[in-house]
C-alpha cells in the first residue's frame, strides 16, 4: 500500500461527500436547520434561571434563620411566674381544666 | 449577557457549518434519514446543554463524541429489537408441536431484480462502500478524512486510542482503494 495512493482515494471520496451535501433535500436541511434553533433556545433559557433561583433559595433560608434566631430566646425564656405556676401541681391542674371552670362559671350564672 | 449572545452566535455558526455533514455521517451508518436527523438533533440539544461554555475549538470533538455516540446507539438498540423480532418470528413460525414451519411470504427485498439492480449500481458508487464498512473504520475515516479532525481529536470523538484510529483509518482506505481498482 503507497501512501499517495491512499491520499488519492481520500481525495476522491472527499469530493464524492461534499458534492452530494449540495443536493441534499430542501426539506432535510430545513429540519436540521429547525433543530439547531430549538437546541439554541435551550442555552437562552436554562442558565439564566439557574442562579436567580440558587440566590432566591440562600436569601429565604437567610430570612428563615434570622426569624428562627430572634424568636427563639423569646420562647424558651420564662417569667417568674410562669416558673411558680410550673412548680405548683395545683396550677397546673387549674389551666388544664379550665375550659370547665368557664363552662360552671356561666352555668352559675344563668342560674 | 453579551457573552450568551456571543456563545449562542458561535453556536450558531458551528452548528450550521457542521449539521449537513453530521447528517450525512449519520444517515450512512444507519440508512436511515429520520434516525439520522433525530440523532443529529440529539447531538446538538446535548452539546448546547452540556458543553456551551466550552471553548469553541473543543467543540468540534464534542459533538462528534457525542453525534457517534448516538449513532452506536441506534445500532445497539437496532440489535436488541432484532434480536426480540428474530426470538419472536421464531417461536411463532413453530407449529403446536414445536416443529419449525414455513414462513409465510414476506415480499424477500433482497429477491427483487430491479433491488438487486439499483444495489449493483449503488456499489460502484465510493460512498455505498462506505456506508458498508465496519462501524469504526467507517468513523475513522469520515472524522479524519471529511470532518479534517486530527488523530488526537478523532481519538478522542471515537472513545479509542490514536493507534486504533491510524488502523481503522488504514483498513477504510485500504477497503475503498480495493473497490476503486476492481472498477477501474
Amino acid at each position: 500500500m503507497n501512501d499517495k495512493g491512499d491520499t488519492e482515494v481520500q481525495k476522491q471520496v472527499r469530493a464524492e461527500l461534499e458534492s452530494q451535501l449540495d443536493t441534499l433535500d430542501a426539506n432535510v436541511t430545513a429540519r436540521l436547520s429547525a433543530a439547531r434553533h430549538r437546541a439554541l433556545d435551550q442555552l437562552q433559557v436554562k442558565p439564566r434561571w439557574q442562579p436567580v433561583i440558587g440566590w432566591a433559595v440562600a436569601a429565604t433560608l437567610v430570612v428563615a434563620v434570622s426569624l428562627w434566631w430572634q424568636q427563639a430566646p423569646m420562647s424558651s425564656g420564662m417569667s417568674a411566674d410562669d416558673f411558680e405556676l410550673l412548680v405548683s401541681g395545683d396550677g397546673i391542674e387549674l389551666y388544664e381544666d379550665l375550659e370547665f371552670y368557664d363552662w360552671l362559671s356561666s352555668e352559675n350564672d344563668a342560674g | 449577557m453579551t457573552d450568551d449572545a456571543d456563545t449562542a452566535r458561535q453556536l450558531n455558526t458551528f452548528l450550521a457549518q457542521v449539521e449537513r455533514r453530521a447528517f450525512r455521517i449519520a444517515e450512512i451508518a444507519t440508512r436511515n434519514p429520520d434516525a439520522a436527523l433525530d440523532i443529529v438533533q440529539d447531538a446538538m440539544l446535548k452539546l448546547v446543554q452540556k458543553y456551551a461554555r466550552r471553548q469553541p475549538d473543543e467543540w468540534p470533538p464534542l459533538f462528534y463524541r457525542i453525534l457517534n455516540n448516538r449513532i452506536n446507539d441506534w445500532h445497539r438498540r437496532g440489535k436488541v429489537s432484532r434480536g426480540w423480532l428474530s426470538w419472536w418470528g421464531d417461536w411463532k413460525n413453530r407449529d403446536d408441536e414445536g416443529e419449525l414451519t414455513e414462513p409465510e411470504f414476506a415480499g424477500n427485498e433482497a429477491d427483487d431484480p430491479m433491488h438487486l439492480l439499483a444495489q449493483s449500481d449503488a456499489m460502484r458508487d465510493f460512498v455505498s462502500v462506505l456506508g458498508e464498512l465496519p462501524q469504526r473504520q467507517q468513523q475513522a475515516f469520515m472524522l479524519r478524512i471529511w470532518e479534517g479532525l486530527d488523530v488526537a481529536q478523532t481519538a478522542f470523538a471515537m472513545g479509542c486510542s490514536q493507534g486504533s484510529v491510524k488502523t481503522h483509518l488504514s483498513r477504510a482506505t485500504a477497503r475503498l482503494r480495493g473497490h476503486l481498482e476492481r472498477h477501474r
